[in-house]
């Protein structure tokens, strides 16, 4: 990923994650998150149009089931917070790529965002494909690590 | 006099946020329908009254995109008032939205605030109508 997507992943990705679900986030060092994760969930979610590519994640369920209870103004124990945290996950990821690919190529470009898909991942395999890849980037959201990566082709 | 909404998205995360804040706007609510896809939102309109519509554009099954322009190519529901709540930043496509006739766009993520002053707008075509 060019040094500048970096750049505008960071600020998108932090911005999108405190209108939506007044969360805060801090892009960080690789070493400051944990090298294994279990029972993390994996986000991603492609686009074709000008370019395509495609924007992953992947973090815990905790987050995921905190970012619905924000977002639906319920407690984290609440079941509709469990139900909706997938959801409420692949919708982040929805509105990140949509700012992201502006702030990247501006608003003439025409994209057409697919839908996202989440799938739970019970062991750490994937935590550390994401930590091991040089063009994913650490973050810690409200104390929970989270990786992102953000590929294009032209 | 109550207003019957319809909110199209297919995340059930955005159904819920749009219907919790138009019932904290103090919107004059009557039934809140929803669908996930604009097939399920032109399915909602042959059986029911709706007064507005709040819709997403990226959708699987049939867009945002597509479902207004059968909204607008169908004479019953020409008129339809129509808010796009979107992550769409393209100005080709915004603007051909608002060639389709539609009342607002509001992208996502919004403020409440946003859907304040879009409401206002909504309910002084209701009074007008």
């Amino acid at each position: 990923m060019p040094p500048e997507s970096t750049i505008e992943l960071e600020s998108v990705f932090c911005e999108v994650l405190e209108t939506l679900a007044f969360m805060f986030g801090d892009a960080v060092d690789k070493d400051e998150i944990p090298t294994s994760v279990e029972d993390v969930l994996e986000a991603t979610i492609t686009f074709t149009g000008a370019k395509q590519g495609k924007l992953s994640l992947v973090a815990s369920r905790g987050i995921a089931m905190e970012l619905a209870a924000n977002a639906l103004g319920v407690d984290v124990d609440d079941d509709e917070a469990d139900e909706g945290a997938q959801d409420a996950l692949g919708e982040l990821m929805n509105v990140t790529l949509g700012q992201l690919l502006t702030a990247i190529e501006g608003n003439t470009e025409v994209f057409d965002l697919n839908p996202p898909n989440v799938t739970a991942q019970p062991d750490s395999a994937t935590w550390e494909q994401y930590l091991d890849d040089p063009q994913s980037v650490a973050f810690v959201v409200d104390d929970h690590p989270v990786i992102i990566r953000f590929e294009t082709e032209e | 006099m109550s207003l019957n909404v319809l909110i199209v998205d297919d995340s059930s995360i955005v159904r819920s946020v749009v219907a919790k804040t138009l019932r904290m706007a103090d919107l004059p609510l009557g039934d809140v329908h929803q669908a996930a896809n604009g097939r399920e939102g032109l399915d909602v309109l042959e059986s029911e009254w709706v007064d507005v519509v709040f819709a997403d554009i990226n959708m699987p099954v049939m867009t945002g995109v597509e479902m207004i322009e059968q909204i607008r190519a169908n004479d019953k529901l020409a008129k339809l008032p129509v808010v796009v709540v979107s992550t769409e930043g393209s100005q080709t496509r915004i603007e051909h939205l608002k060639s389709l006739g539609i009342t607002a766009y509001l992208r996502k993520p919004f403020q409440p605030e946003q859907f304040r002053e879009i409401i206002n707008t909504i309910l002084e075509l209701h009074h007008a109508a």
